[in-house]
């Protein structure tokens, strides 16, 4: 045993190396590692492969991925694209700072991070790359066996999180109510579930919430956390992200929460209905969210314009029959000043994310691809990536 | 005759009690393990051999796809951290262990004091560190590597190693001092230099050290939060060439983690591949070790 610990070690060595050789050559023959140098070196583009990082917001991250595996497949595995989800903040704050390619972030990039950008006068864009809307769920056991369908409005959800309104069988929830539901709705306490977790979902919702309702916006007002009135109650209760909500209203009898649609789709949550500005009774779908968002597609800031009361001022609770009212756009941003060949690869990936990307093949269940109004906008944006400078 | 019953029901109580206890605190790490093996198996047996090569497919998709990229990081991480951190925890172990003169026992201590603290870091601590080091240096590196980024195998290695050379030193130095003097004087009156006494030193305790090796390099396979902000993580393969140790890589630990919070049950799959690679991985090198350390304690016993 002594003697032949040295020669096992070794052995080991020379199996693992022996295998991790037969699998980069296997990966090479199924075309899964792009051959870098090109064997032949002939004087047309020397084929080096490009490769792009970039980092933010945990919601678009599925979304993300399949672009990123959709691109790479068309572009042959010349492109590589690495996004990780480490948060609207930390993508933003890494992007600051210069580690990523580019960042992406829920809402927008934040005054503080704003400033610092003012600051060192680095030059860069902000595109929106897909539609987003919060979706109010809900588990309401009567209402689910005689298949009703909840129907709120923006100031009673603001209502029922700043505790005006207790029960579910408020006369103010009763009389939006179809009339074969009205009597089902239950004597019992609302229990509000929020996100326990700074999240960009936190900050659109608060923010409708600031629209919808004078008493929010004077008592709570908006941000990636707030402090929830209805806690201090004992009906209220905070959720680790969009899962950790949706878990615990399923799990919870008689709760209402928020979540992002896509979560609500894929767990097949009841999703409520919200009366939008014009006053219909609104789910949020493909149809709804680009009907909001189209409208914002002529206002949409400058490029390197502060974008943090964006949605506030042109998402959030449009006009239109159609328009679901709480909707936004997840934001990638990157710098203008970067080497020539970043810039072209940060262009040419984002260029198809806004054009084929947005085809229904390229999109993951529950996300939504953007109106054609904002695609345009935001792909003249992009060009500045590549203009002459 | 009463008194007796009483005590052998009192010692069938205890045992009873201690049989229990044992099952109670082995039924967590047993229905782990047996969970990830049952899942991890299902995932790999789904996608074989692809699983160990192919990048993760789109979430929600029927396919699975792979976890080429994360093994290949964790191959390259580990490997090239082992390289690294193995001479310097080896070489600053006999260091302290055999210092002579004044100053390098003072340098030995502040060296031992400072390494039992590391050992205490938080490995996210760690990782932050390393992530403000190399983005301080980053402009000056960038001279010389143009593409050079925090967010890189580099600072995965460095993290690494500063994360496992501190156990390695550890439990080396421990060996090496628990070595009788006498030993030691027995080499230098044969006219040993100080240089070939630490060699035959280090190979009288071939095991000790090959066992606290091999528990360094399971660390290293298995850290999780040093690699957050330094190897960043990655689902695809970089460009395999020249900049690769300055890119960001993929790690089975990250990939774990990623895959398994994502709420897509493809990704949550693979997420089960990934963790039973790496129990395969960690149980072989700890087996690895126990082994080394038996044939230690039988040489003990029987010398020559």
């Amino acid at each position: 045993m002594r003697m032949g610990a040295t020669r096992v070690i070794v052995a080991a060595a020379l199996v693992a190396i022996a295998l991790g050789a037969l699998g980069m050559l296997l990966l090479q023959e199924r075309g899964a590692v792009p051959a870098t140098t090109t064997g032949t070196p002939t004087s047309e583009t020397a084929a080096r492969q490009v490769y792009i990082v970039g980092g933010g917001a945990t919601f678009i991250n599925p979304q993300m991925q399949k672009w990123i595996r959709d691109y790479m497949e068309e572009t042959g595995g010349r492109a590589a694209v690495n996004y990780q989800s480490i948060g609207s903040g930390a993508g933003e704050a890494k992007w600051l700072e210069g580690t990523l390619d580019f960042g992406a972030s829920d809402v927008a990039i934040s005054r503080a991070g704003y400033q610092k950008l003012l600051e060192s006068g680095r030059r860069f864009i902000q595109v929106p790359v897909i539609a987003g809307s919060i979706a109010i769920t809900y588990n309401l056991p009567e209402f689910a066996q005689a298949g009703c369908v909840l129907r709120l409005t923006g100031g009673m959800v603001a209502d029922i999180y700043l505790g005006n309104i207790i029960k579910w069988s408020d006369p103010r929830i009763a009389e939006l109510q179809e009339e074969r539901c009205r009597s089902l709705l239950p004597d019992r306490e609302i229990f509000g579930v929020h996100r326990s977790d700074g999240s960009g979902t936190t900050a659109l919702f608060t923010m409708y919430l600031t629209l919808v309702s004078e008493e929010w916006k004077e008592r709570v007002g908006y941000g990636y956390t707030v402090t929830w009135p209805r806690d201090a109650l004992g009906l209220g209760e905070g959720g680790r992200g969009n899962e950790g909500v949706s878990a615990k209203v399923q799990s919870t009898p008689y709760s209402i929460g928020y979540v992002e649609t896509a979560y609500a789709v894929q767990l097949k949550l009841p999703v409520a209905a919200l009366r939008n500005r014009d006053g219909y009774f609104v789910f949020p779908n493909e149809t709804t969210v680009a009907e909001a968002l189209k409208r914002a597609a002529l206002e949409l800031p400058g490029p390197q314009e502060f974008w943090g009361e964006l949605p506030l001022r042109h998402y959030l609770n449009r006009e239109g029959k159609l328009s679901y009212p709480i909707v936004g756009t997840p934001v990638v941003f990157m710098y203008l000043d970067v080497p020539a060949d970043t810039a072209r690869a940060l262009y040419d990936f984002f260029r198809w994310v806004l054009t084929k990307g947005q085809e229904r093949e390229h999109i993951v269940e529950g996300f939504i691809p953007l109106p054609k109004e904002l695609r345009a906008r935001a792909l003249q944006y992009l060009e500045l990536l590549v203009a002459p400078r | 005759m009463r008194l007796v019953d009483a005590r052998a029901l009192k010692s069938l109580a205890l045992t009873a009690a201690v049989v229990l206890a044992f099952a109670l605190s082995v039924l967590p790490v047993a229905h782990l393990m047996a969970t990830v093996v049952y899942r991890g198996a299902a995932a790999i047996a789904r996608n074989f051999p692809s699983i160990l090569f192919d990048i993760p497919a789109a979430p929600g998709s029927r396919e699975l796809g792979g976890i080429g990229p994360h093994i290949l990081g964790t191959a390259l991480l580990t490997s090239i951290a082992f390289a690294v951190g193995v001479p310097i925890s080896l070489l600053a172990a006999v260091f302290t262990a055999e210092a002579i003169r004044s100053w390098e026992r003072i340098v030995g201590r502040w060296t031992r004091l400072l390494v039992h603290m590391m050992v205490e870091f938080p490995t996210i601590v760690i990782g932050i560190a390393v992530y403000g080091a190399m983005s301080s240096v980053a402009p000056l590196v960038r001279a010389l590597v143009p593409g050079f980024r925090p967010f890189s195998l580099l600072s995965g290695v460095v993290a690494l190693v500063l994360v496992s050379a501190p156990y390695m030193y550890l439990q080396v130095e421990d060996g090496l001092k628990s070595v009788p003097q006498h030993v030691r004087e027995a080499i230098y009156s044969l006219g040993a230099s100080r240089l070939l006494t630490s060699l035959v030193l280090l190979r009288y305790l071939k095991s000790t050290v090959y066992a606290a090796l091999s528990v360094g390099l399971a660390r290293m396979v298995s850290e999780t939060a040093a690699l957050f902000f330094t190897a960043f993580g990655s689902d695809v393969y970089p460009p395999l060439d020249a900049n690769l140790l300055f890119r960001p890589i993929g790690s089975l630990t990250l990939a774990v983690y990623t895959l398994g919070l994502s709420g897509y049950e493809n990704w949550i799959e693979l997420s089960w591949a990934a963790s039973l690679v790496l129990l395969l991985l960690c149980l072989t090198l700890f087996g690895f070790s126990r082994l080394l350390l038996r044939g230690e304690r039988l040489g003990y016993r029987s010398p020559r």
